[in-house]
């Protein structure tokens, strides 16, 4: 391109925006006065932006006028329209008149429908007519637009739709700050929320509530263990959802001396009581007190956490001290109020508080967060929005593959336009067929594409059903397919532009003056070539995200564990406070449990553990022995479990050093703790850390804890996490613990059949008491590790679909330009060119195309695996085995896919291809 | 015949001091002058627009190869465009008179 040549683009642009007969005039002296510039020595970067800043100013000007001339042309018609029928109100012709003019006035947009109309039945005509490239057109874009709205509907479901209850826009989650403490969002204090709802004027409401483990017996069934809320009263009103059946709770219900009530979720109602409607009024025992069930939610409903049933929160400030009990809050907004104006309310509330009960409130204020993102923080939500970005990655990939397809029959029809063109065609008339085909393609794919996102939502959704919250739900439903649609719209422009460019930009002279068939004057390459390197480009960094999810998968599914996971049965089991009131009567029901299960004849071994192996130990900050520590902040944080003699025989491992728990380990012994092989590396590097002491915060009113043992890596971290996993174990017997596990390894047979001795065995024990999450410690492990299985999968469907997509794009494209170049070929044959020449040629064409878009692609692999780093799991976000894999198959692929028409190029045989005129 | 609209007005007086004319002139003309700077969008629209009303008269020289082979289109003021001119800014005359002191320069 000449330096003087002015942007093309640009000018197309213009060019459908100035009217005909004003073109010479405006297109000529705009190139002259830019050549003008150009010659005094504005630099060409700087040119092209005064040229495409003029053409935007020049094309407003001239489509404002044009619709200025066309309102006025409408309005004019209406006018006369209204003049004739005042005039001859009582005619009988007047609405034939009427819609004579209106008629007129439409005429302008009614031809311009008709031409559209034309070119659509056109544009069908000649798709159908090589049915093969239509079809492949239509598979690739389904499957972007199917994919991205699989991805789109997920991240709809979970961070835009929301709560399903009336208004829910107006609802808002409220926290605390401590932003001197570096506290940026707690729960609020019970006192805190009743002196806000005293004094505040913004919200029609403020509800509270804690989740917790509700055990309920009698009715004759076995007792069973739910998950709860404790809730303010006005909960269901905040939310304005009222149970079914019976009522919702009333003020009064909470306070101490008001009979103890619950209301059931739909399906507990249906499953343990049957559905009948006289359940209202049944009394039922929850966490070991009388309670009358007074209501049943909707189906569906289990407002915060998939609760199964609810209970009036009876923590009132007049029965806890200021500072006690925590809760969730969640109000919802007076009409007309905004959030600024309540946040400011709130806050200044806050700050009164402070001055009244400076020992509680200090430096404590106030934090709005919605529902959605409060439950779906934004670092988790990452993974999402790296996949629907790698989605629409996908999907223009298969954009660059259709317009490219088009684009190749486009050349085809280069003299076909130039007649157009030469017959006094306009250019939106030679350009809109282009537009019309590409508009049928994408309608078709978006039709197609809707199917393949329903199927991968339903699954999805299934699939999920075990782990997501109960409000959120994926499906394809209105937002999800005007997502469609506007993608259809998009893919169409996308893929019909650029034919169309290049078709209105050709020079009619020497198209119609071209004696090949059409094809020469045509400038396929530069465009085509650059889709073909950003689709190589976008594919390398799909895949390396592919393979780095697929690493991380094959790492957590290989997971050898260094302990019996495959034959461990587990339970677990709470004690109420009403009736185990204090650590003794608890401690007590521990010890009989475990001498109980022991003693079983078909139990090998038994114990008792606060955190499963793999399930992700609590952190705690810890103060070594002999260490100073400025601040709490500076104490190393380690995970901590707590558990019962006998856990190491159960998981058949030994200690590495000293020795286990006993019965001896009691409270009134000295405190003492089994470190693992993590904590002993890191804390004592290669010495003994027998006898060594630290204690739990840095307080010196902790007690220094001994250590009296070392064992294996037992996953107190969790399966699935990466972080360092150095811990400890307390015996249970020297810490007070309400929610236990129990783990057990049978004599003979598969762990489950212990599940009746061991619900037996704590029913001996006490009567009223559940047991609940019964399940080998293997299917623990496939629960925790099924999120990872889910998108790990998902990201390499994602990575082979874009490889593939761009193999087709590689081979089209070099296809499409062996076949236009088959005489020169065929000459270069005849002249003595031999095979391997012919194929180096070829070759030499994809393989620059190959190295740009890699060396591009690889560069987007390294931003996108940081972004992944969260989700890796024994791999390294640079891991040189997925980068080299990649780009080995990048490489090889892209070869292979340049390699068959080269190959065809050089069997030519140089007589056909010389006919071949 | 509808009056005429500022720049209208000064795109006429611009044609009519440059003799037959173009629009890049007149853009520069009416820049050099009063120091407006007119886009180029308005300028052809409202040259097309005086066109229409029958006051501007126009040629079509011939192509030439800085231009990309397009060919340039020459305007001139013609005999009711003076008039519309003449008209408004008698008009404008009218409505000053007897307030000449607040409009000589000071």
């Amino acid at each position: 391109m000449s330096r003087r040549a002015p942007p093309r683009l640009s000018r197309f642009l213009l060019s459908l925006a100035v009217p005909r007969d004003q073109h010479d005039t405006v297109l000529g002296d705009l190139d002259e006065e830019y050549a003008e510039r150009i010659d005094k020595g504005l630099g060409r970067v700087r040119g092209r932006l005064w040229y495409w800043r003029e053409c935007a100013s020049l094309s407003r000007a001239f489509l404002g006028d044009r619709a200025r001339e066309r309102s006025k042309h409408v309005g004019r018609a209406r006018a006369a329209v209204r003049n004739v029928s005042k005039r001859s109100t009582r005619n009988s012709n007047t609405t034939a008149v009427r819609s004579n003019v209106n008629a007129i006035a439409r005429k302008g947009r009614r031809t311009e429908m008709g031409v559209l109309l034309k070119d659509l039945v056109f544009g069908f005509r000649s798709l159908a007519k090589r049915p093969s490239s239509a079809v492949i057109s239509v598979l690739v874009l389904s499957i972007g637009i199917g994919l991205s709205t699989f991805m789109f509907s997920i991240v709809y479901g979970v961070w835009l739709r929301g709560l399903d209850v009336p208004e829910a826009d107006r609802l808002t989650m409220i926290f605390q700050t401590n932003l001197e403490r570096d506290v940026n969002q707690r729960s609020v204090p019970v006192h805190d929320l009743y002196d806000w709802r005293e004094q505040q004027r913004s919200f029609e409401g403020l509800a509270g509530w804690y989740s917790g483990t509700v055990n309920v017996s009698g009715g004759g069934e076995d007792p069973e263990r739910f998950s709860g809320a404790f809730v303010t009263p006005n909960l269901f009103d905040v939310l304005r959802v009222q149970p079914i059946l019976g009522r919702g709770f009333v003020e009064g219900d909470e306070q101490p001396g008001a009979p103890f009530t619950a209301i059931l979720a739909y399906d507990v109602w249906q499953n343990r009581f049957g559905g009948e409607a006289d359940v209202l009024g049944t009394v039922i025992k929850a966490n070991g007190e009388q309670a009358t069930i007074i209501g049943v939610m909707p189906e569906g409903y289990g407002f915060p956490n998939g609760e199964d049933i609810w209970i009036p929160m009876r923590d009132i400030p007049s029965q806890v001290e200021r500072g006690q009990r925590s809760l969730s809050v969640m109000g919802r907004l007076n009409d007309g109020v905004t959030l600024q104006q309540a946040e400011l309310e709130l806050a200044s509330i806050a700050d009164g508080l402070v001055l009244q009960y400076p020992e509680t409130n200090e430096g404590i204020g106030v934090r709005f967060v919605s529902w959605e993102l409060n439950q779906t923080p934004m670092s988790f939500g990452k993974v999402f929005i790296v996949m629907l970005v790698s989605v629409i990655f996908v999907l223009m990939v298969a954009c660059a593959n259709v317009a490219n397809l088009l684009l190749a029959r486009a050349t085809l029809r280069v003299k076909e336009a130039a007649v157009r063109t030469a017959l006094g065609g306009s250019r939106m008339r030679v350009v809109l067929p282009f537009f019309a085909e590409a508009m049928l393609l994408a309608v078709g794919a978006a039709v197609l594409g809707t199917l393949i996102a329903f199927g991968g939502i339903k699954s999805f959704d299934a699939l999920t059903m075990q782990f997501r919250p109960f409000w959120i739900e994926f499906m394809l439903d209105v937002p999800a397919l005007l997502f469609v649609a506007g993608t259809a719209v998009v893919v169409s422009v996308f893929a019909g532009a650029l034919p169309a460019y290049q078709i209105a930009r050709s020079d009619v002279n020497v198209a119609l003056k071209d004696e090949s068939r059409g094809s020469s004057s045509f400038h396929l390459g530069k465009v085509s070539r650059a889709l073909v390197v950003g689709e190589v480009a976008l594919s390398c960094a799909l895949l390396v995200g592919s393979g780095l999810m697929a690493r991380s998968m094959i790492n957590v599914s290989d997971t050898t564990f260094s302990y019996a996971a495959d034959n461990v049965f587990t339970a677990r089991v709470g004690l109420f406070p009403t009736v185990y009131p204090d650590s003794v009567a608890r401690s007590r029901f521990f010890v009989d449990l475990q001498s109980r299960l022991e003693s079983h004849p078909q139990i090998a071994h038994a114990a008792l553990i606060s955190h499963l192996p793999g399930s992700g130990a609590s952190s705690i900050g810890v103060a070594m022995d002999g260490e100073e520590y400025q601040d709490d902040h500076d104490l190393p944080t380690l995970r901590r479990a707590i558990v019962s003699p006998g856990l190491f025989g159960v998981l058949g491992v030994s200690l590495l050093q000293g020795r286990e728990f006993t019965a001896d380990d009691v409270f009134e012994r000295p405190p003492v703790a089994i470190v693992n092989q993590w904590f002993a590396a890191r804390h004592f590097d290669g010495g003994s850390p027998l006898g060594r002491r630290f204690r739990e915060g840095n307080s010196s009113d902790a007690p220094w804890i001994t250590i009296v043992g070392v064992a294996p890596d037992l996953d107190l971290n969790g399966v699935v996490s990466a972080n360092d996993s150095a811990g400890y174990y307390l015996p249970l017997a020297q810490r007070d613990q309400r929610f236990i596990s129990i783990i057990a390894s049978p004599v003979g047979g598969g762990p489950m059949a212990l599940t009746a001795e061991v619900r037996r065995t704590v029913r001996a024990l006490d009567d009223d008491l559940p047991i609940y999450n019964v399940e080998s410690l293997d299917f623990t492990h496939q629960q925790l590790t099924q999120f990872f299985g889910i998108f790990g999968v998902l990201f390499i469907l994602f990575g082979v679909i874009t490889m593939a997509m761009s193999l087709v794009g590689l081979y089209g494209v070099l296809s499409f330009s062996v076949n236009r170049r088959i005489q020169e070929m065929g000459v270069r044959i005849a002249l003595g060119a031999r095979g391997r020449d012919v194929v180096r040629l070829i070759l030499r064409q994809g393989v620059i195309q190959i190295g740009i878009g890699m060396t591009i692609g690889l560069a987007a692999a390294a931003g996108v695996s940081r972004v992944l780093g969260n989700f890796l799991v024994g791999v390294q976000a640079r891991d040189p085995v997925v980068f080299g894999g990649v780009t080995l198959l990048v490489i090889g692929i892209g070869l292979f896919a340049t390699w068959l028409p080269a190959r065809r190029a050089s069997g030519i045989d140089p007589m056909v291809a010389l006919r071949a005129e | 015949m509808s009056a005429l609209g500022e720049l209208e007005t000064l795109i006429l007086l611009a044609i009519l001091r440059l003799g037959e004319t173009y629009g890049v002139p007149v853009r520069d003309e009416i820049y050099k002058r009063t120091g407006k700077r007119l886009t180029r969008g308005a300028i052809y629209t409202a040259l097309a627009r005086l066109e229409k009303k029958g006051y501007l008269d126009s040629t079509v020289g011939p192509p030439t190869p800085t231009r990309g082979g397009k060919s340039k289109r020459f305007y001139t003021v013609n005999e009711q465009g003076l008039e519309a001119l003449r008209t408004s800014t008698r008009v404008v005359g009218q409505m000053r008179a007897g307030l000449e002191a607040l409009f000589t320069d000071q």
